[in-house]
């Protein structure tokens, strides 16, 4: 009973992808098709403080905090959505 | 092989587009001379100045130039290495006391500069197992301390005490938690809801960090800030303030009654590894803050002329930062009209600063004012004439923006 509670409420990789694709494309001007591995820096042009900035809606969606120190090593769309993962799963 | 610098041709090239929009390179304005606290020559015209954060136009008090002047004969230009190796002069231990007298605290440390404050502190006390919370709007200052630093870092929504409860909330209790808050904002001159942040970090036995940069002398009684008008100066564990804003000069420090708030000494790199302050920067804030805190007129000018500033670009139709403080973000439609416009108050004799992100918050362009106690109501007649003509520029690149589109 309790795995079945944690399966409902632990969000899927591909849920979290599609939700920081749905983030990204209202901060982004680019007109890219987002996939994993896109670079959120060089091919959307969104800067680190928008990255931040929109990190907000994805820790209010999830109900996490997402420490600015993981940040850093994020390069790709893929990337974020792992974090935002792995965060999801520790709280 | 790829040149070292390849990697900053876009913010060459953005920088270029730049000048090119506004006639002048805003972000390399060449003063040539300072006439006073509130007035330059620059590109051969008289400025009014509104964007120098000399919130109380001391950088002309005569007590201080008279002190820093007795000081450089007495004990030269410069302590030309850290107090850990080449020792403290009195004056900085004298001025530490003076300090820590000021606020009501037992402990003062010096530092060299406001933003070296932040980045020693912060970078210093926070270990690894523990959890440092800062505001998204944070000064470059707090974000780079926090970097330096091995603790985790957290981010919350720009003045939320909720959004920083839940964050809080989440964190195992018994650890660490640190909060860190500014007293007015450096863009926009919004106040910090202090009793709810307070109230929020309190509830979890955070402690609390307050950079009280641009609140220091401009709120509460004696001048002591944003804490000290709320009510709340017991509650907050570290003030963080500089002496380069309303102090006028330069310098920082920390305020604490924390019993071992000495270690920082030995542990923040910021501390140890760079020159003291210059014994004349020594004595004159030393001066100046004795002025702040004895000269309740200097505070009641500045907010006299803060309501003529604030009030008067709002009644031009500007859009303005939601509280009334002698910090006053103008807000621009983007970076172009903003350049333009900035360009045009230059031209009519008014010195404001050019803000773009990342800097700002929400990636905003702004004119970033600040009122001056010193400013004569002629001088603010001038600011306000020259808003007056750039809202008709205002208008126009409007116009031509919406054209385009």
């Amino acid at each position: 009973m309790a795995e079945a509670e944690e399966l409902r409420t632990v969000p899927t990789y591909q849920d979290i992808l599609d939700t920081v694709c749905e983030e990204l494309n209202k901060v982004s001007a680019s007109d890219i098709e987002l996939s994993e591995s896109t670079d959120i820096t060089t091919d959307l042009n969104v800067d680190s403080v928008a990255v931040m900035d929109l990190l907000f809606a994805l820790e209010e969606h999830y109900d996490i905090s997402v420490p600015l120190n993981e940040l850093g090593e994020i390069r790709t769309v893929g990337q974020l959505a792992r974090l935002v993962q792995q965060m999801a799963v520790k709280s | 092989m790829a040149d070292l610098f390849d990697k900053f041709q876009y913010i060459r090239q953005a920088h270029a587009q730049m000048v090119e929009a506004a006639g002048g390179d805003p972000l390399g304005v060449r003063v040539e001379r300072i006439l006073s606290p509130t007035e330059a020559e620059v590109g051969g015209r008289r400025c009014v100045l509104l964007g120098s954060n000399n919130y109380l136009g001391l950088t002309f008090d005569p007590d201080a130039i008279e002190a820093a002047c007795a000081a450089l004969r007495t004990s030269g230009t410069g302590t030309t290495g850290s107090r850990v190796a080449n020792g403290s002069y009195a004056s900085h231990q004298d001025l530490e006391r003076q300090l820590a007298g000021f606020f009501g605290r037992r402990h003062a440390i010096l530092f060299t500069t406001g933003y070296q404050a932040n980045v020693g502190f912060l970078s210093a006390i926070a270990g690894k197992d523990d959890t440092i919370l800062i505001d998204s709007d944070s000064h470059a200052s707090i974000y780079d301390g926090c970097k330096l630093g091995d603790a985790t870092v957290l981010r919350f929504k720009h003045n939320d005490a909720a959004d920083l409860e839940r964050r809080l909330r989440r964190l195992p209790a018994g650890s660490n938690k640190l909060v860190v808050l500014e007293g007015i904002y450096s863009m926009l001159g919004d106040r910090a809801p202090l009793a709810d942040l307070v109230a929020a970090a309190k509830a979890h036995d955070a402690y609390i960090l307050l950079d009280e940069a641009h609140s220091l002398g401009v709120l509460g009684e004696g001048g002591r800030g944003l804490a000290a008008e709320v009510g709340v100066e017991d509650q907050i564990d570290f003030l963080i303030g500089t002496f380069s804003k309303s102090v006028g000069t330069i310098g920082g420090f920390c305020v604490s009654n924390h019993p071992e708030l000495e270690a920082v000494r030995l542990a923040a790199r910021a501390y140890l590894f760079t020159a003291s302050l210059p014994p004349s920067i020594v004595a004159s804030a030393s001066a100046t803050l004795e002025r702040i805190r004895t000269d309740a007129s200097l505070r009641e000018r500045l907010w006299r002329n803060t309501d003529i500033v604030y009030d008067g670009l709002k009644d031009l139709g500007y859009t303005v930062g939601p509280d009334k403080t002698p910090v006053i973000g103008v807000k621009m439609p983007d970076a172009e009209v903003g350049l333009v416009v900035w360009h045009t108050l230059m031209q009519h004799g008014v010195y404001v600063n050019l803000a773009l992100p990342p800097a700002t918050p929400q990636g905003t362009c702004l004119l970033r004012c600040s009122v001056c106690a010193a400013h004569t109501r002629e001088q603010l007649q001038t600011v306000l004439d020259g808003f007056e003509a750039a809202r008709a520029v205002l208008a126009d690149q409007g116009a031509k923006v919406r054209a385009a589109e």
